[in-house]
């Protein structure tokens, strides 16, 4: 059988001074960057070659796919994850490169991109770290069943 | 359990149709159009969601369609998003209405027309383009003497 590789890169910061999920404004700056590194992905995700591949075939099938989620509950350590489940996607380079191509865009987002979603969070929670906010137990994540609603437009 | 909410865009699925007299797969400028307004809707999403710890309202994401489908999947993989309903009304156990079923809609019907019109005015900037393009050449004949 072939060897799968999907992709997960996942970047932590770590705010040890707070003991609280980020507050909207705070959680408002980290989806922004969010937001920004995930179309670094989708924007350098185009361009393939398609060879072999037949003339109307599909493609930017594997474009599609990108996706991010965040977690903010413990705001001391706030989660990036950048996602592609396509099962071909850590496997993919530039015809003559063999650097694979998530990872080249991922070194250019933790140069480029983290260090100023660093600094927008440091000052965002400076700015909220004296106002008042309970801490939370952290709810559950994962498992069990997927409820489906379908909406046809 | 989870949230996976596709949203077909049919109505485009037929222009497409109709513009291009035939099926095709969307181009790439269709791709980010429709990427674009999809992010846009669960970002509203989001903002629009109750928070407690955060945890749900952290979870919502989204992929496109593939396989010719027209449309966009939102994903949350929290498992007690579907019992989650405003401060103030009937649990889902006592016959309440789950929050996503409510808003999700409201949110989709708010941007629809945008995307809509967004969708097709994509697809007419690719049809353009497409008849641009010069017809492909017959391929050379290989007969043998």
């Amino acid at each position: 059988m072939a060897a799968k590789a999907s992709v997960e890169a996942i970047s932590t910061v770590n705010f040890d001074n707070i003991n609280r999920r980020l507050s909207d404004v705070e959680r408002r700056v980290f989806t922004k960057h969010e937001r920004r590194i995930l179309n670094t992905f989708k924007k350098a995700w185009v361009g393939w070659l398609y060879k072999g591949r037949p003339v109307g075939a599909e493609r930017n099938v594997s474009l599609k796919a990108w996706r991010s989620e965040i977690e903010t509950t413990d705001g001391a350590h706030p989660v990036l994850r950048i996602i592609n489940d396509k099962d071909y996607s850590g496997f993919v380079h530039r015809s003559g490169s063999n650097d694979l191509e998530w990872q080249v865009i991922w070194e250019r987002v933790q140069l480029e991109l983290i260090p100023p979603l660093v600094a927008d969070l440091q000052r965002a929670i400076a700015e909220e770290l004296n106002k008042p906010s309970n801490p939370k137990k952290l709810g559950p994540r994962g498992g069990g069943k997927t409820v489906r609603m379908e909406i046809t437009l | 359990m989870g949230l996976e909410i596709p949203v077909r865009l049919q109505s485009i699925e037929a222009y497409i149709i109709a513009q291009h007299h035939g099926f095709r797969y969307l181009e790439l400028n269709e791709i980010q159009t429709l990427d674009q307004w999809a992010g846009d809707i669960v970002q509203t999403i989001e903002d629009e969601w109750p928070v407690d710890t955060s945890t749900s309202r952290d979870a919502f994401s989204y992929t496109l369609m593939e396989g010719g489908e027209v449309g966009f999947t939102i994903l949350n993989d929290v498992d007690y998003v579907e019992y989650i309903h405003r401060k103030g009304t009937p649990s889902i156990a006592e016959g309440g209405t789950p929050l996503y079923a409510e808003l999700i809609p409201q949110v989709i019907a708010q941007y629809r027309d945008g995307m809509l019109q967004a969708m097709r005015d994509a697809v007419d900037v690719s049809e353009a383009a497409l008849q641009a393009q010069p017809a492909p050449k017959p391929k050379r004949g290989t007969r043998g003497r």
